[in-house]
């Protein structure tokens, strides 16, 4: 029996040739345990050859020592900082300031009509009502909105025309009738359509489309003492169903040019008789002018201006 | 961004394992993109460091092996700085002479400064194999050294 503090006795480690080459560099760097490191010494002893390979290996180490003090130069190293990853290279080139500018732009234009298209398509355009102005418009709502007057106004009439000349500029698609007009001709009455300049506040000129379902006989006279014969024609003009259709009131006075003013109504059977009347106390020039106001069957209207000599 | 220390490793490694200066600089710059592609950076330990730049070169290395058989010796100025009377023949010898795996754990380990457990998980290997290829290449470049009449220095 062995006692406790009494130790083992090893009989000590007999190297092989080949252990100790394998050894060799682990005894070099001193990496070894005592009992082998004093076999690999103990093997040295007696072993040249092994202790010139060590030489060899101490000789080779100091050389890589001596190469190990070969640096890079800082120009070199400042270039190899500036390698990127393919990555970062692309990060780089995608980033919005490398780009270029006509690029930048066109990916700007794109992205807003991107967006105002978008914002037009989500805005629920039926729920909301606008009015726009519509081009064409009918009598009926022009006259409701006021650009047409509905009478004509002793303003207006001041700036009736009184001779033959001017009255094309008033009535240009007017249709001269020197004759009766036939039976039923209000009825007849074209629907003509035709473009009529009306003025209006807001815009100085507005082309209008109105359909013109009516006719308005206008009567042109000039005869000595007019003024004078304003009563008696006012007579005859009441007992033939004349019947005031104006403001004013018949054989108004105009000042400037100077005359009668009549603007009336009455049947249209009596449009003969009142012709053959005024004949007689002078020429009448008679237009027949498309209109707007579409009368009753059986009347007709008339703007009778007779002029001072 | 990798460390000026990492930087100069992985350049010196290529100088010293093609020994060709234009194949050395694309090959180090290629590998400093993996390096950056696999997440080292400033940050990095140097130990983790180390141990992927051993993975990077080597595979490096290994791929392209035929492509740098060294026929020569292909330096100019300037990217280098090369010690007082550095003698490279030794070296472009033991480039021709040695087994790759021994030329590259010498140069790891000797040359560059890595750490032998940090060359085995780069390599994979156990550290014993390690320290084997590093006896052998050693022998080897002893051998020589020896031969072209470079003395030790006795410490």
């Amino acid at each position: 029996m062995l006692k406790t503090d009494e130790r083992l006795t090893r009989k000590q480690r007999q190297l092989s040739r080949f252990m100790c080459q394998e050894m060799l560099y682990d005894y070099m760097i001193g990496e070894l345990d005592d009992d082998r490191r004093a076999a690999v010494e103990q093997y040295l002893s007696y072993a040249p050859d092994i202790q010139s390979e060590l030489k060899l290996m101490k000789l080779a180490e100091q050389y890589c020592g001596q190469l190990a003090k070969t640096r890079t130069s800082s120009t070199h190293l400042e270039e190899l900082k500036n390698v990127k990853s393919f990555a970062a290279v692309v990060i780089d080139r995608l980033r919005w300031v490398n780009w270029p500018e006509t690029l930048r732009w066109a990916t700007q234009a794109l992205v807003i009509s991107f967006l105002v298209a978008m914002i037009a398509l989500v805005i629920p355009w039926s729920h909301l009502s606008f009015k726009f102005p519509k081009r064409e418009s009918s009598p009926a709502t022009a006259a409701k909105r006021g650009d047409l007057p509905e009478e004509p106004t002793e303003a207006t009439l001041a700036k009736l025309p009184t001779t033959a000349e001017s009255t094309p500029a008033v009535a240009a698609p007017s249709v001269a009738a020197t004759a009766a007009p036939a039976e039923g001709s209000t009825k007849s009455a074209a629907k003509n359509t035709v473009a009529a300049a009306i003025e209006s506040p807001s815009t100085p000129q507005k082309t209008k489309t109105i359909q013109l379902q009516g006719n308005l006989f206008r009567m042109m006279m000039t005869i000595e003492k007019a003024g004078e014969l304003t009563p008696e024609i006012t007579e005859k003009i009441l007992k033939l169903g004349g019947e005031k259709a104006g403001q004013v009131d018949l054989g108004w006075r105009k000042e400037s040019p100077v005359g009668s003013y009549y603007h009336f109504k009455m049947p249209e059977a009596n449009y003969d008789e009142l012709v053959k009347t005024l004949g007689a106390y002078g020429p009448v020039r008679i237009y027949k002018n498309p209109h707007e106001r579409l009368m009753p069957p059986g009347e007709i209207r008339i703007i009778l201006f007779i002029e001072d000599k | 961004m990798l460390s000026d220390a990492l930087l100069e490793k992985v350049a010196l490694f290529y100088y010293f394992a093609l020994l060709d200066e234009a194949k050395a600089q694309a090959a180090t710059s290629n590998t400093i993109k993996s390096l950056l592609k696999a997440g080292v950076g400033e940050s990095t330990e140097p130990s983790e460091a180390d141990i992927i730049f051993v993975r990077e070169t080597s595979e490096f290395f290994n791929k392209s092996r035929s492509e740098h058989k060294t026929t020569s010796f292909s330096f100019s100025a300037g990217h280098i700085v090369l010690p007082e009377k550095s003698n490279w023949g030794p070296w472009f010898e033991f480039r021709k002479m040695a087994d790759e795996r021994d030329y590259l754990a010498v140069l790891y380990e000797k040359v560059l400064g890595v750490k032998e457990d940090l060359i085995a998980k780069g390599l994979k290997l156990p550290i014993g194999t390690v320290r084997h290829r590093l006896g052998r290449g050693l022998k080897v470049l002893g051998r020589i050294c020896q031969s072209s009449g470079i003395e030790a220095i006795d410490a």
